[in-house]
C-alpha cells in the first residue's frame, strides 16, 4: 500500500504537472496573439509581456509582496472568521428544525444582499480599518461554508447514528467522532467555494476602502488608465485563490477519507 | 473596435453631401449621442437639460442620452474611441493621455476647481496649515477630491505626512465629519458644505481655487473626432454653450427645466437645491466660459507629478484645444 | 449456564407511522434469551425481524410491551447489548483498527489499551496485518469481520446480529459463519442471530424462533438437538435434515 502510494507520487507529479504547465503557456500564447492581431492599445488590451513588466515593475518598488500580503491577511482572517461562524451556525440549524426555521430566511437575504452596497455601510460603522474589510470577505465567505456543513451533517447514514447510539455516545463524542469527520468532505466542497469567494469579499473591501492590497492597486490602475496594473492585480488574486484552494485541496487529501 | 466611429463618420459625410443638395437646413437621421456624465442626475448639469429641452441639441441634428456613469468609464470609453464625448474632471486628461488614451479635453466648462476642504466651526480649521496634524476624510484616494486635496496642501507649503488622509470608502464625508470620525474631509464646494449647513451645522470652508488654478470638469473627446469628424465637435459644443449662457443669464428658469430631468429638485428639497445651483453658477462664469488656461494644466500637471500619478508632464498643449470654444462663444453670446 | 433469562421480551407490539396511516409491524412478541445461548430468529423478509432486533437493542421503542435486560426493564441502548447491522456500518475514514477501537474509545478506555484490545480481536476474527487497512481496501468478507470484532469489543453479554453475512457469496458466509461459531464457543456470550436461511439456522443455533409475515409474530419454537461441535460432516446425518425440513415446514405454515 504505501509502495502504491509512493508511485503515484512520482506519476502523479509529472502526469499532472506537465499539462498545467501546458495550460498556463498555451493561455499566455492564445492572449499574446490576440493582442497582436488586434493590435489593441495597452489601455484596452495589454499583453502578457506589458503586465509581466509592470508587476515587475511593482516588485522592483518592493510595492508588489506589500500589498499581495495586505490582502492575503484580509482574505485568511476573512475565511477564518466566515468559516468559524459558519460551522458554528451549520450544527444548530442542522439539528433543529425550530432554528432552523427561524434563521433561514435571515442567512439567504444576507446572501440576495449586494455585498458593494454593504460594504460603504460596514467601513462606517467599523471605521476604514482591517476589521471592515475582514467583515466583507466572511460576509461572503460563510454562506458556502454554512450550506455544506449543513448537509454534510444531515448525511450522516442512520446505520452510523445508531451505532454510535448503541454505543451510548455522549452528544460531544458523535460529533468529534461520527458528525464531523463523516460531513468533512462536504465541508471541504464547500470550503473550496469560501476561500475563492473569501479573496472577492477582500477584494471588494479593499475596493471600497483601503490604502494598500490587491484591491487597492486595481483600483490605482483603473484611476490612472493603467490597464496594466489592472491585470496585473487580477493575475496576483488569481494566485490567491490557487494557492488558497491547493492549500486546501492538499489538507483534504490528507484529511478526507472516501 | 477602432473602425467604429470610421463607419458613421463617412455616413455623416454622405448625408451632409445629400443635404448640401437638398439644401436642407438640419441632417435628416439626427446623430444619436450617448454622454457618460460622471455623477448622478443632478441640477449641476443644468446647462444640458436646458440645451436639450430648448431643443439646441435637436437643431444641430443631435439626439443626446445621458449615461450618469463614473468618471474612469467614460474616459476609457472615449479613448477607446467608443463614444465622442463625455464629462470628467481636468486631472483625468493628463493621467488618461499618460496611459495612451488619445483625448482631449474641448471646453472647461467649470473654470474654477470645485474642490473644497470643510469642517465644522468647532474644528477651528479655517486656513490649510490648521489642516495640520489633523484627520481628513477623503471619499478615496483618486478624482478630483484627492488632487484637489493633495494641491491645497503643496500650493499651502505642506508635506504629505503632514495631514492624516483617511480613506472613507466612498461619498460618505458629511457623515463622517458630522459624527467626527475625522476632523475635516474633502468635497464639492457646491455640495457637501452644502449639506452640512442645511442641517443646522456652522462649517468652515477651505476652497481649493482660491489656493491654486486647476482645471475643473468639462467635455473630452478624442484626437480621432478632432480630426475626422470637427464638424460634430462643433455642433456638440454650439449646443451646449448656448445652454450654458441661457443658464448664467436666467438660473431660475434652468432651475425649472432641470425639474424635468432630475428627481428630488421640488418640494421639500427644493430650496436645497436651488442653493447648489446658485453655489455652482460662479464656478462657470468667466469673461469666455469654456476657455482653459495654460497655466492652470501646468500647475495641475506639476502636482500630479508630486504625487507620483504622473511619472512626467507630458505633452500640456495636446491636452486640450481652445480652438472651439473661441470659435464658437462669440457668436453664441450675440444670440446665435 | 443459568436458566434465568438474560434477555426477555414480553408481548411486544409495534406500530409504524406512515403518511397512509400506521403498519402493524409486530404483534405480540415474547421471547427469551437464556445465558450462553445461540438462538437464531428465522423469518420471510418484511415480517419485522430487524425491527425486533432494534428493539430489544434499546434502539427503538416498541409501541406497547417491554424488554427485559436480566431484572431491568430495557429503556435505551446498553453497553452490555451489542449489536452488528446488516448494512455495513464502518467508517471509512478509520482503519480496521481503528473501526474496532471505537467502542472502546467511547467507552473511555486508555488507547494503549485500547489498541490493544483490538489487535487482539482482529487477530481472534482472522485479521492480523490488516490493522491499518482502510475498510474500502478490505473484501466485503473481511468488512464483516472487522464489524464482528468492533461489535465484541465492549465486551457485551448479548450479541445482536441482523442477517450479518446476507451480502456474501456462499464460501465466504461459510467460513465467517464458522468463525463466528469458533468465536462463541471461545466467549459464551449469548447471540440472537436474525437470518432469512435455514440450513444456516439450524447449523448454527441452540433454538430457531420461526416468524410469521407481517405483522410478526412468533409462530414456533424449534430445539437443534444437534450436538456441537457440527462440522461438514452435519450433513450426512438424517437428524440434521430432518430439522432442516422442520423449519422449513413451521415457515411455511406461518407464511399460511
Amino acid at each position: 500500500m504505501l509502495g502504491k502510494a509512493a508511485g503515484w507520487g512520482i506519476m502523479g507529479r509529472s502526469a499532472i504537472w506537465l499539462p498545467r504547465a501546458g495550460t498556463v503557456f498555451l493561455f499566455v500564447f492564445l492572449w499574446s496573439l490576440l493582442v497582436r492581431i488586434g493590435d489593441y492599445p495597452p489601455f484596452i488590451l495589454p499583453g502578457p509581456e506589458r503586465v509581466a513588466a509592470r508587476l515587475w515593475a511593482l516588485a522592483a518598488e518592493g510595492a508588489l509582496w506589500r500589498h499581495w500580503w495586505a490582502t492575503a491577511v484580509e482574505v485568511g482572517l476573512g475565511l477564518g472568521l466566515g468559516v468559524t461562524v459558519g460551522l458554528a451556525l451549520a450544527y444548530p440549524l442542522a439539528h433543529w428544525r425550530l432554528f432552523e426555521q427561524m434563521m433561514t430566511p435571515y442567512l439567504v437575504a444576507s446572501q440576495a444582499v449586494p455585498i458593494i452596497a454593504v460594504a460603504p455601510l460596514l467601513i462606517i460603522w467599523f471605521g476604514p480599518g482591517l476589521l471592515a474589510r475582514v467583515l466583507v470577505s466572511a460576509l461572503v465567505a460563510f454562506f458556502p461554508i454554512l450550506v455544506s456543513a449543513i448537509a454534510g451533517f444531515r448525511q450522516v447514514p442512520l446505520e452510523w447514528r445508531e451505532l454510535f447510539r448503541s454505543l451510548q455516545a455522549t452528544r460531544w463524542q458523535t460529533f468529534w467522532k461520527l458528525e464531523w469527520p463523516a460531513a468533512l468532505p462536504v465541508i471541504f466542497g464547500g470550503l473550496k467555494i469560501s476561500a475563492t469567494l473569501s479573496v472577492i469579499g477582500a477584494f471588494v473591501g479593499e475596493l471600497i476602502s483601503a490604502d494598500r492590497g490587491i484591491g487597492f492597486l486595481i483600483k490605482q490602475g483603473q484611476g490612472l488608465y493603467d490597464t496594466p496594473l489592472v491585470f496585473g492585480g487580477i493575475l496576483l488574486l488569481a494566485s490567491q485563490a490557487l494557492l488558497l484552494y491547493g492549500a486546501i485541496s492538499a489538507l483534504e487529501h490528507r484529511w478526507v477519507r472516501r | 473596435m477602432r473602425h467604429r466611429f470610421l463607419v458613421p463618420s463617412l455616413l455623416l459625410v454622405a448625408l451632409t453631401a445629400c443635404q448640401a443638395l437638398a439644401g436642407l437646413p438640419a441632417p435628416a437621421t439626427p446623430t444619436p449621442i450617448r454622454l457618460p456624465m460622471g455623477y448622478i442626475a443632478n441640477v449641476q448639469f443644468a446647462p444640458f437639460y436646458v440645451a436639450l429641452e430648448k431643443g439646441y441639441f435637436a437643431q444641430e441634428g443631435i439626439e443626446l442620452s445621458f449615461d450618469y456613469s463614473f468618471e474612469t468609464n467614460g474616459v476609457q470609453l472615449v479613448g477607446a474611441g467608443q463614444l465622442p464625448f463625455a464629462l470628467v474632471s481636468g486631472e483625468q486628461v493628463p493621467l488618461a493621455r499618460a496611459q495612451g488614451l488619445p483625448v482631449v479635453m474641448i471646453a472647461q466648462w467649470y473654470q474654477r476647481y470645485p474642490i473644497a476642504v470643510f469642517a465644522l466651526a468647532e474644528k477651528g480649521i479655517r486656513t490649510p496649515p490648521d489642516l495640520r496634524g489633523r484627520k481628513v476624510g477623503l471619499p478615496g484616494f483618486f478624482g478630483a477630491s484627492y488632487v484637489g486635496f493633495k494641491a491645497l496642501l503643496y500650493a499651502s507649503g505642506l508635506r504629505d505626512e503632514e495631514v492624516e488622509a483617511v480613506d472613507l470608502g466612498g461619498f460618505t464625508q458629511v457623515a463622517a465629519v458630522k459624527e467626527g470620525k475625522v476632523d475635516a474631509a474633502v468635497g464639492y464646494i457646491n455640495n457637501e458644505p452644502l449639506v452640512l449647513r442645511r442641517a443646522g451645522f456652522a462649517v468652515n470652508v477651505i476652497d481649493v481655487a482660491d489656493h491654486t488654478a486647476l482645471v475643473g470638469n468639462g467635455i473630452l473627446t478624442n484626437e480621432r473626432t478632432i480630426r475626422d469628424d470637427p464638424d460634430l465637435v462643433r455642433r456638440f459644443l454650439r449646443a451646449f454653450l448656448r445652454g450654458l449662457r441661457d443658464t448664467l443669464r436666467d438660473p431660475r428658469e434652468a432651475f425649472e427645466i432641470s425639474k424635468k430631468y432630475v428627481e428630488g429638485l421640488s418640494g421639500e428639497n427644493e430650496a436645497a437645491q436651488w442653493e447648489v445651483l446658485q453655489a455652482t453658477l460662479p464656478l462657470w462664469q468667466a469673461e469666455m466660459p469654456g476657455r482653459s488656461d495654460l497655466r492652470a494644466w501646468q500647475e495641475m500637471v506639476n502636482v500630479l507629478v508630486r504625487m507620483g500619478q504622473l511619472k512626467e508632464p507630458g505633452d500640456i498643449g495636446a491636452m486640450f484645444t481652445n480652438a472651439f470654444v473661441e470659435e464658437l462663444w462669440p457668436l453664441v453670446e450675440q444670440g446665435r | 449456564m443459568s436458566d434465568r433469562p438474560i434477555l426477555s421480551a414480553h408481548r411486544i407490539t409495534h406500530l409504524y407511522p406512515t403518511p397512509r396511516g400506521e403498519i402493524l409491524a409486530l404483534r405480540e412478541v415474547s421471547l427469551t434469551l437464556r445465558p450462553g445461548e445461540f438462538v437464531c430468529l428465522v423469518g420471510p423478509s418484511g415480517c419485522g425481524k430487524t425491527t425486533l432486533l432494534r428493539i430489544l437493542a434499546g434502539l427503538l421503542l416498541p409501541t406497547r410491551g417491554e424488554v427485559w435486560l436480566r431484572e431491568q426493564p430495557l429503556r435505551g441502548p446498553d453497553r452490555r447489548v451489542g449489536i452488528v447491522f446488516q448494512k455495513d456500518s464502518l467508517l471509512p475514514w478509520r482503519t480496521a483498527m481503528e473501526n474496532v477501537r471505537l467502542p472502546l474509545e467511547l467507552g473511555g478506555w486508555p488507547p494503549l489499551e485500547a489498541m490493544e484490545r483490538a489487535k487482539e480481536l482482529l487477530e481472534q476474527v482472522g485479521l492480523k496485518g490488516f490493522e491499518q487497512a482502510y475498510p474500502q481496501e478490505l473484501s466485503g468478507g473481511m468488512q464483516r469481520r472487522v464489524a464482528l470484532a468492533r461489535a465484541l469489543a465492549a465486551d457485551p453479554e448479548i450479541l445482536l446480529l441482523d442477517e450479518p453475512f446476507a451480502a456474501l457469496d456462499a464460501i465466504t458466509r461459510e467460513r465467517l459463519n464458522e468463525a463466528l461459531v469458533e468465536l462463541w464457543e471461545r466467549q459464551r456470550k449469548t447471540v440472537l442471530m436474525v437470518t432469512h436461511d435455514v440450513q444456516e439456522a439450524a447449523w448454527l443455533a441452540d433454538r430457531v424462533l420461526i416468524m410469521s409475515p407481517r405483522p410478526g409474530t412468533i409462530v414456533a419454537e424449534i430445539q437443534i438437538p444437534f450436538p456441537r461441535p457440527r462440522g461438514a460432516d452435519r450433513w450426512a446425518h438424517p437428524a440434521f435434515l430432518q430439522t432442516v425440513w422442520a423449519i422449513r415446514q413451521a415457515l411455511g405454515n406461518g407464511g399460511g
